[in-house]
């Protein structure tokens, strides 16, 4: 249409449809080109070509095509698929609670999860497979803290700053009885590390087995709910005006940002800053209409944990005191921390916190 | 008057705000294609009396009727589909578009999870047409000056393709320019379209000028109600709303005009509701 190309040009701050798909087509190609690289990333670095000639399975060493399909492949795969849960869930919170300080943790879900994960590996470190039954074991955790959180905040509907208070309070008991179950326990409890941190390495099959089901189901509902946020971004009294059951459409979602938490935190742990990042990123690009910002913070959530990932495998942990040839990387829950708390800070001096 | 041309009724209904009965058995009958006017001192009850009109609270006692039907009985989709309610200054959406906010209003028509139609996309047009809003559709709304800000709202109303539009003080926070053109497309939406227009105003002269009918509430009671003629007294004023004023005739229009001049003291707390802009 004549009108709408004016208008566009007339405003630069517009956001036609055609932006946004340029937009959404660049950060999948983004997407694409860090996984290609993550693919390349590891102990044994990989040219680009053999990567992705293992990948396909053309004539290539049985080395290589074993390393990209059965550790760096699934690999990848959990990065992008637990960083777009992520990215989604922080977009989704930050709408319902209002806040754009808002992030996943605050359903409880990750502490939830931790508490659990301890708890397994001090009472079930014994057992022959450990680590097999970790993610089924660290999403009910999740569940279960997610309710709680849930009970606390509902009197006759959900209210944003109640949620957000009894998130942060049921967290901080959640982190503290983690805390000194690990202290009672000292030894035994270093596997469980990289689960507090936020870790991809060892991720396998097992775990995309675990995902993405999960994902499948809840990352197109999330999408599906940008109508009722939109209206809901307009404040409660205008929502209700519209027709909408506003404590009961708050409560379904924050249901729905939990179960996004809760599938990623059980496969790559507790990785901090990108659920409250990825939505920040996504709202500069892309403005505050939910049907183009959360497929954005998928995209940006994605994006940044495959990128985190790259960064982390780079950064070996060099213990001070000789150690055997294995050195495992850096978890990228560190390195996200590292980009993300500066970039919150920031957030915080802008005086973005609404 | 008669029922059958009411298009919302309150039968007797009562609503309590906390401690307090914000409303105490009002009873009230809105007829269908008018333009009434309900004014009164802060917490008179204005927008509680809105609020229940729109299903947005449940009466203690007492029932609303739209064309008849008990409201409670209806689900709130049904009721916005042929209600639009504006509360007072909608907060901010910073980065979102004119059209982008309009489009919210087709949500009772929609549902949650259905995309927008080629009739919705025609509904939010025509909405931004009638409101004259078309030009800055692509704008962010914080770009935009408070009036045309609020002829956005507006349009969101309008896209709902309500029947009865219920506006909590439409023109407060706004200069007198936009107050007078967000009056006047609310006059000429009433006349062209058919519209059943009930707002709260805060300016005595606006609400005479643009109101063929006028509700006083005071206390949670309905004090006076009927054309502005019949209302805008000396005595209404000053056992209302604590003022002393003058009342003269419009040259422009024939409306009534009041000059308030002085606030009667003692228990008035609420002497300076909103009478601030005094005819020449």
């Amino acid at each position: 249409m004549a009108t709408d190309a004016r208008a566009d040009a007339a405003d630069g701050r517009a956001w036609g449809a055609r932006r946004f798909s340029m937009l959404l087509a660049g950060g999948l190609a983004l997407i694409g080109a860090l996984f290609v690289v993550h693919l390349c990333t590891g102990t044994a670095p990989l040219g680009p070509g053999d990567a992705l000639a293992s990948l396909v399975g053309r004539h290539t060493e049985e080395l290589h095509r074993t390393v990209v399909w059965e550790l760096r492949l699934p690999r990848s795969l959990i990065a992008i698929v637990a960083g777009a849960l992520l990215g989604t869930a922080g977009a989704v919170l930050q709408i319902v609670m209002r806040n754009s300080l808002a992030e996943p943790g605050i359903t409880g879900v990750t502490a939830g999860g931790i508490l659990v994960a301890v708890l397994w590996t001090v009472g079930f470190g014994g057992l022959p497979h450990p680590g097999r039954f970790m993610p089924l074991v660290v999403f009910l955790g999740c569940l279960s803290a997610g309710a709680v959180v849930f009970a606390l905040s509902w009197r006759g509907g959900i209210h944003p700053l109640r949620m957000i208070l009894s998130g942060v309070l049921v967290s901080a008991i959640l982190a503290s009885v983690t805390a000194f179950i690990m202290l009672r326990a000292q030894s035994g409890v270093g596997g469980v590390l990289p689960w507090i941190i936020g870790s991809l390495n060892g991720r396998v099959w097992v775990h995309w087995e675990q995902l993405w089901p999960w994902a499948a189901a809840t990352l197109p509902l999330a999408l599906l709910a940008a109508r009722p946020l939109n209206v809901l971004q307009l404040g409660d009294s205008v929502a209700a005006s519209r027709g909408m059951r506003v404590n009961l459409t708050r409560a379904a979602l924050f249901c729905l940002a939990a179960l996004l938490t809760a599938a990623a935190v059980s496969v790559v742990g507790a990785v901090g800053f990108l659920g409250l990042v990825a939505p920040h990123i996504a709202r500069w690009l892309t403005g505050e209409d939910a049907r183009r910002l959360l497929p954005v913070a998928a995209v940006a959530g994605a994006a940044l944990l495959v990128g985190a990932d790259i960064v982390s495998q780079g950064i070996t942990i060099r213990p001070p005191f000789p150690t055997p040839q294995h050195r495992p990387g850096l978890p990228v829950g560190a390195v996200m921390a590292f980009i993300g708390a500066p970039f919150f800070l920031y957030i915080l001096l802008r005086g973005a916190a609404r | 008057m008669t029922r059958d041309t009411a298009v919302l009724e309150t039968q007797a209904i009562s609503v309590r705000l906390g401690k307090s009965l914000a409303l105490n058995e009002v009873t009230l009958s809105i007829p269908r294609g008018s333009v009434t006017a309900v004014i009164g001192p802060n917490g008179s009850g204005k927008s509680t009396l809105l609020r229940a009109l729109a299903r947005l609270l449940r009466p203690e006692t007492g029932s609303v009727l739209l064309d008849g039907e008990a409201i409670a009985r209806m689900s709130p989709g049904q009721v916005a589909r042929q209600i639009a309610t504006l509360p007072q200054s909608p907060g901010a959406v910073p980065g979102m578009t004119a059209r982008e906010l309009v489009e919210q209003g087709r949500y009772p028509h929609t549902g949650p999870l259905r995309m927008l139609s080629d009739r919705d996309h025609a509904a939010v047009e025509r909405a931004l047409e009638l409101t004259s809003t078309s030009r800055f559709r692509h704008r962010l709304l914080d770009s935009l000056s408070g009036g045309e800000r609020q002829r956005v709202w507006i349009a969101l109303a309008l896209a709902q393709e309500p029947r009865i539009l219920l506006l909590d003080e439409p023109t407060t926070f706004l200069d007198i320019n936009h107050q007078i053109q967000v009056l006047n497309l609310i006059q000429a939406l009433n006349r062209e379209r058919g519209l059943t227009v009930v707002m709260a105003l805060h300016d005595l002269n606006q609400a005479s000028q643009y109101a063929e009918r006028l509700v006083v509430l005071s206390g949670g009671r309905i004090v006076e109600e009927g054309p502005p003629t019949e209302v805008i007294r000396e005595d209404t004023l000053a056992s209302v709303f604590n003022v002393r004023a003058h009342i003269s005739v419009s040259p422009v229009n024939g409306a009534l005009l009041c000059y308030p001049y002085a606030a009667i003291p003692g228990d008035g707390d609420d002497a300076d509701a909103g009478l601030t802009d005094p005819a020449p």
